[in-house]
Order: structure tokens, then sequence, then C-alpha cells
């Protein structure tokens, strides 16, 4: 067998090259892109005096670009871990000595290097159209470089999101998480238009996309990870560990372009599933799982901060989760001076540790319990925008929906905008104070469990 | 000197929900060996393999394959055992040798250290003439001998086979169990589960029954033939109504009927003394059956698995 991989290519690289390459999926993806490509510079050609279909034809060209490299990979990205799962293959892979890390990160190498070559064979038509269209050079091939970039970013969330895709509540969750972000995000690219009525510059997304890209695809590649890992692997510490430089690299881009609610929004979206999942987790009892990570043995220092922020359990995460929002606070200019927003911040506060604590306290899926609390108070702040809408507690409810749960409970949103804050923030932060005490004695429990179970090793 | 067990099993237990799938099983395994690994659907066999294989956590217990135990340090046991499931997937748009040669990288085979490893294994599975073969387009037992060799890529000295012979035809299946002879000659460990008795107990030095998650035998298939057996199988053949003789025999103290065959019935007769059979044959006769044959048979294994599996659950049918 002649065979064209070097021995030093990860050999899931070249699994998924030689599977992938002659996949009717990426024969056809690649054969109608050049066909349309051809079209298009044909258009082009005949539309040369003419704006309009110079602009059909430019139109066209990104589309059909934008459709490949931030459509159809990132949906084969989905299904690259979970076809593994459902086919019981990955069990097979899991059992050679190819790391979780390593399978994921191959998997999206080798996804990445096809967008690679679907975008060199674009290059060609983008001379052609500089050519015969008189079209920019430079910001055609930038910017289908950007295009690049952001396939791969969308590529690792695609692998990160994957081993969710082959079970039903995982689709239904992708499905749920596909609309908000179809939402949320076009907000964020908006985001200081929305609050001063201004865009941000291209300058920051490029700045964004260079400094935090490859942080992105670390962390949502590691989301990959949590799931395909053996259970004794800890995959939490590295985890933390991208989200903190994640918070610390948005907040410092904000500050050096100018762009802190902007950052601060972009950080708080990207640190949230690592805070949320950290806070859930349930970790097994197995002394591997709470060993110092490798990078930190022979540092005093660097271990206990580790111990302390990075290892898996309740205190460690609540801890990272403190640092991180302070982080994000810091950077974000922030001085506690507004009245409503330091209830704000209590609401939202009281909103996650309540349905934590109770979430925790539960047996089963704290995350699904969480979900469900969260959409329960959804549901009723859905009540109070429709019903109530003068008050000023809707406007506070919003900020997270349990927050509404807990106004409900007061009966307060009925009564006049000047009794109803104090109330609410004495109900809230007394809840709040009585999660706090539950998950401390939770984490108390959790800890002692943990060095029993290092100690019955030992 | 006693040599150390490769596998050590003890006290493990698996519950899924309200289910508990093994409870607490121990067993050894010296270097060496085949085991057989028996039991009804359902008993535990693929839970146990399963976690021996460090593809489950127990629920409690331990399993130390070559001293290392399987759930602190996946990563020191998966090197020494390959493991071969019931059910497997095979990729797409891969041929046979690639797919053997994607492992051997896996496993850390470089340059021509791993195309010798590849032709060794291909040459040992009888696999070269399908080499260029899809790999998800082959026969069950083209598929099995692919998944085997696949297991034997890194050398390992332990294997471990969920029901590698099911759904086997019988061509497949003499060629499986001939690559299983010579790995056993090659001093491999192996450790494989079936239904099929008979064919275990030709291949394998000790049998482990397993029912309801509980082991209830751990033998040499002549022991479980010759010792603890405390009933006789016999064939009667009569002339008449086999219908009576279904009636009659139940009827009669310490029998029970197996099976009914063309001309008679096999009865299991409990104890096993000549007294007991005796006893039995006069019955017949003085009851008005027209006894032609009347022989004790040799023990089968399938037999012996029935009686072991009764005496520790009463109640099953």
């Amino acid at each position: 067998m002649t065979d064209p991989f070097p021995d030093w290519l990860s050999p899931i690289i070249v699994k998924e090259l030689r599977q992938g390459l002659r996949s009717r999926g990426f024969v056809s993806l690649l054969s109608i892109l050049q066909a349309a490509m051809v079209l298009c510079v044909f258009v082009t050609v005949e539309s040369a005096s003419n704006s309009v279909g110079s602009q059909a034809s430019t139109a066209f060209f990104w589309m059909l670009a934008g459709g490949a490299l931030l459509v159809g990979l990132p949906l084969a990205a989905v299904m690259s871990l979970s076809s593994e799962i459902k086919a019981n293959t990955l069990e097979l892979l899991s059992l050679t000595p190819l790391s979780a890390w390593r399978i994921a990160a191959g998997k999206w190498s080798a996804l990445f290097l096809q967008g690679v070559l679907l975008t060199t064979t674009l290059l060609p038509y983008v001379v052609l159209r500089y050519f015969v269209g008189g079209l920019d050079l430079l910001r055609e091939v930038s910017l289908l470089l950007l295009m690049l970039a952001g396939s791969g970013i969308l590529l690792a969330v695609g692998v990160g999101l994957s081993p969710l895709a082959h079970r039903l509540v995982g689709r239904v969750l992708l499905g749920v998480g596909a609309i908000i972000a179809f939402n949320a995000l076009p907000a964020l690219f908006v985001g200081s238009g929305m609050f001063r009525g201004t865009s941000l510059p291209v300058g920051y997304w490029v700045a964004v996309i260079l400094c935090l890209g490859p942080l992105i695809i670390l962390e949502a590649l590691e989301m990959g990870v949590a799931g395909i890992a053996p259970p004794g692997e800890d995959t939490t510490s590295r985890r933390r560990l991208l989200a903190v430089a994640i918070a610390l690299v948005a907040g410092v881009l904000g500050v050096v372009w100018g762009e802190r609610l902007a950052s601060l929004i972009l950080g708080s979206l990207l640190v949230a599933p690592v805070v949320l999942s950290s806070l859930m987790e349930k970790a097994p009892l197995i002394p591997t799982r709470y060993d110092a990570p490798r990078w930190t043995r022979g540092n005093g220092v660097l271990r206990k901060l580790a111990a302390v922020f990075l290892q898996p359990g309740l205190a460690s995460a609540a801890a990272f989760s403190t640092l991180v929002v302070a982080i994000l606070i810091f950077f974000s200019g922030y001085r506690f001076g507004d009245e409503k927003i330091n209830i704000g911040l209590l609401f939202a506060l009281g909103a996650l540790v309540m349905p934590l604590a109770v979430a925790r306290l539960l047996k089963g899926p704290a995350f699904a319990y969480f979900l469900a609390m969260q959409a329960l108070g959804f549901v009723i702040f859905i009540y109070l925008t429709v019903f109530h809408r003068n008050t000023e507690v809707v406007e506070l409810s919003g900020f997270l929906p349990t927050a509404a749960f807990l106004l409900y409970l007061s009966g307060s949103f009925t009564t006049s905008t000047a009794g109803t804050a104090p109330v609410a923030a004495v109900l809230a932060g007394g809840v709040t104070l009585l999660s706090i005490v539950v998950l401390a004695w939770l984490a108390r429990c959790e800890r002692r469990e943990i060095a029993a179970c290092r100690s019955e090793e030992s | 000197m006693s040599q150390r067990p490769l596998v050590e099993v003890r006290d493990l237990r698996r519950r899924f929900k309200e289910v508990e799938a093994v409870r607490g099983i121990s067993f050894a395994i010296e270097p060496g060996q085949v085991v057989g690994f028996i039991g009804a659907n359902g008993a535990g066999k693929t839970t146990t393999m399963r976690m021996m294989a460090t593809l489950e956590s127990p629920t409690s217990g331990s399993i130390r394959i070559g001293g290392y135990n399987v759930v602190h340090h996946p990563s020191e046991v998966r090197r020494l055992l390959g493991w071969m499931p019931d059910a497997y997937g095979m990729y797409q748009n891969m041929v046979v040798e690639e797919y053997l040669d994607f492992y051997a990288r896996a496993f850390g085979f470089r340059g021509a250290e791993r195309a010798r490893r590849v032709a060794e294994v291909m040459e040992f599975a009888n696999l070269v003439d399908i080499a260029d073969r899809p790999a998800n387009k082959l026969s069950k037992g083209m598929g099995q001998r692919l998944t085997l060799g696949r297991t034997l890529l890194h050398d390992p000295p332990l294997l471990i086979l969920d029901e590698p012979a099911a759904g086997l035809d019988p061509k497949a299946r003499v060629d499986f169990k001939h690559l299983v002879r010579l790995l056993a000659q090659e001093g491999k460990t192996l450790f494989i589960s079936s239904h099929i008795l008979s064919e275990l107990a030709e291949m394998c030095d000790t049998l482990l029954f397993i029912e309801r998650g509980r082991l209830v035998h751990h033998g040499s298939s002549e022991s479980l033939l010759s010792g603890g057996c405390e009933s006789a199988v016999v064939g009667i053949r009569i002339l008449g109504d086999l219908a009576q003789l279904a009636e009659w025999v139940p009827l009669q103290p310490g029998a029970e009927l197996i099976e009914l065959t063309r001309q008679g019935a096999r009865v299991r007769l409990t104890p096993d003394t000549p007294e007991a059979l005796a006893a039995f044959l006069r019955a017949a006769i003085k009851d008005g059956h027209a006894v032609c044959d009347f022989h004790r048979e040799d023990r089968k294994l399938e037999d012996a698995f029935v009686e072991i599996i009764n005496r520790h659950n009463p109640f099953a049918p």
C-alpha cells in the first residue's frame, strides 16, 4: 500500500482525511462549489459594465463560500464525534493510546484542513474576479481568510457539541442553543449599536478573532473532550484555565479598543458554559480525577492555586466562578455605585445559586434540573411581562428568569414601584444567603468524600 | 512459587439505576489461561467484560489487570488488553488494510515497523485476500477476523472477546475457533463469552458461569461434567403413546422430563444412584410402558449448565 501520509501526522488526521476526502459529502460540496464558481466568474465577465450584475455576482460568491465554510463544514463537525459514538467505534478508539484530546483535536484539524483545501480552490476565482471584474484583491483575500478563521472557530464549536448530538436530549438542546445563538449573535455583533447607536469597528473583530479565536477553539474542543474522556481523566482543570484566559483576553481587548461593554458581553457568553458546567459537575469519585495537573507538579504555589480554582469539585467551582466574574467586572470598568444595578446583580446571583442549590441537592442530572427551573422562571417572566408591564420589577426579573420566580413568590410584583425593590431585594437576599449556606455544606461533604477516596487509593 | 494472576476480580458490582447487573463476583485468571464466560442473555457477561476493558466503572469492588486497577490506571490496563465487542462499527470509505494501518498508527507503530505489524496481523487473521475490500462491506465472518486482527495489533497479553462466534456461519465458526486455538498456543490469555457451551468447552481451560449477576460455577469443563452432580440423565424409548409417557414421568419421585425425543424421552433422575435408576425402570415397566431401550447418557454441558442454574434459581422455568 502506498501511504502518502507521513508518520508524524496524527492518526486521527490521517483517518479523517482518508475518509473525509473520499466522502460523498465533501466530493459533492467541492464539485458544486467549483461549478458555481465558474458560473460566478462568467456572470462577473458578462456584467463587467453593469453594477447590479456585479453586486449580484459578488453576493453569490460570498454566499457560496460562506455556505461551504460556515455552514457545510461546521455541520459535518457536529456529526464528527457523535457518528463515532453511534457506530460504536469511539470505544475502540478510546482503548488505543490516543487521548480524548488527540481524538477531538484530530477531528477538528482534519475538518479545518478540508476548509483550507476548499479556500485554496476558491483563490483562483478571486484572482480571476480581480482581473475580469476589477475587484479589490487584497480585501477579497483578507475576507476569505477571515471567513476561514471563523470557520475554524465554528468547526471547534461543532466538534465540542458533537458528543451531545447522538442523544435526543442533546439534539433538542443543540436546536434550542442554535435558535438562541442565531438571536444572540446578531445582537452581539451590533452590540455597541444596541447601546450607543454605533457598530463595533472591524479592527476590534479582527483582534477578537486573532487573539480570542485560538482560545475559543481550545475551549470548544475541551467541551468535546469532556464528553468523550474516560471518567478517571480530569478535563475540568484545562477548561477552567482556558475560561480564565478568555476572560482576561476579552477584558484586555475591551480596554485596548475602548469596547468594554461589548467585551463584557462577549467574555460572559464565552465563559458562561464553563462556569455553569463547573458548578453543575458531579465528578465521579476516582482519585486520578483529582490529581494535580501535570504542569503544576514541582511548583507548590501553582499546585495550591490549581487546587483552589481548577480541580473538580463544588468548592473550587465556586472559587473559579468568582474569579472569572471578578475579572470580567474589573475590566468592564463598572464601579458599584448604581443601586439599581446592585439589586440586579443580587437577583442575578440569586437566580444562579438558588436553582444551583436545588439542582445539587437532588439526585440525578443537575444541569437538567437547573434548566427546568430556569424555564419555569422564564414562563413566569413572560406572564409578568404580559400582565404587569408597568412595574419596574419586570425589568429586574428579566435580568435572569429565575429572579421572577423569587418575585412571584413574594407576591410583590403587584405592588407599586417604590415599595417593590426593597421587599424583593430582601427576599432575594435571604434566598441567596440560604442557597449559599446549602452549597457550602454540600461542598464540605464533597471534599470529605474526595479526601476519603484519595486516602483509600494511596 | 505461584505466579501472580493476570486478572483479579474482587466483589465486583455494577448497578444501572434500579437494576443490579453484576452482584459481587470474584475470580482470578492466570497468565496463559483460556477462560470461557457463560451465561444467558442479561446475566451480566457483557457488563463484566466492559468493566474489565475499562469501558464501564464498577459501582463497587475492584478489577486488577497486570496489577493495575482498571479504574485508577486505565491507560496502563489498556496496553495489556485487546477488546473485541459483540457489536462493532466499521468506518466508511476505508479498506481493510487502511483500517488496520490506522489502528497501528494509533497504537504508536511507525514506518517499516507499522507495515510489518499490519502484514503479520493480516497474515495471521487470513485477511490478505481481502486487503482492498471496503471494511464496512465485509461479511460477518470476515468482519470478525478483521476485528480480531485489530485487537492483536499491539500484541496484548490478554484478549477479551465478547460473543465472538455469534452470528457466524459454520465455516466461519470453525475458522474462528482455529484462530483462538493458535492464540492459545502463543500463550495469550483469553477471556471469551459465548452461548455455545460445547464450543467453549473445546477451547477453554476454565469455565465461569454467571447467572443474574452472580458467579455460579468456576472450574474446568471436566470438573463440570464429573463433579458436583447430583442427578443422572437417562434416555428411554418406548413402543406406544409418548403423551402418556410425558404425563407419567413427572409423577415419579426424583424424575424430571427434559425433553421428548422421536420415540421416547430424556429424563433427569435424582439422586444419581444405581438404585434410583433401577427403581425408575421397574416403575416404567410396571405401569405398562413398553420399554425397548433404557440407557444412561453421558452428561452434556448444556445439562450441567441448566442444573447449575436451577440449583441457584429453583424458580427458573
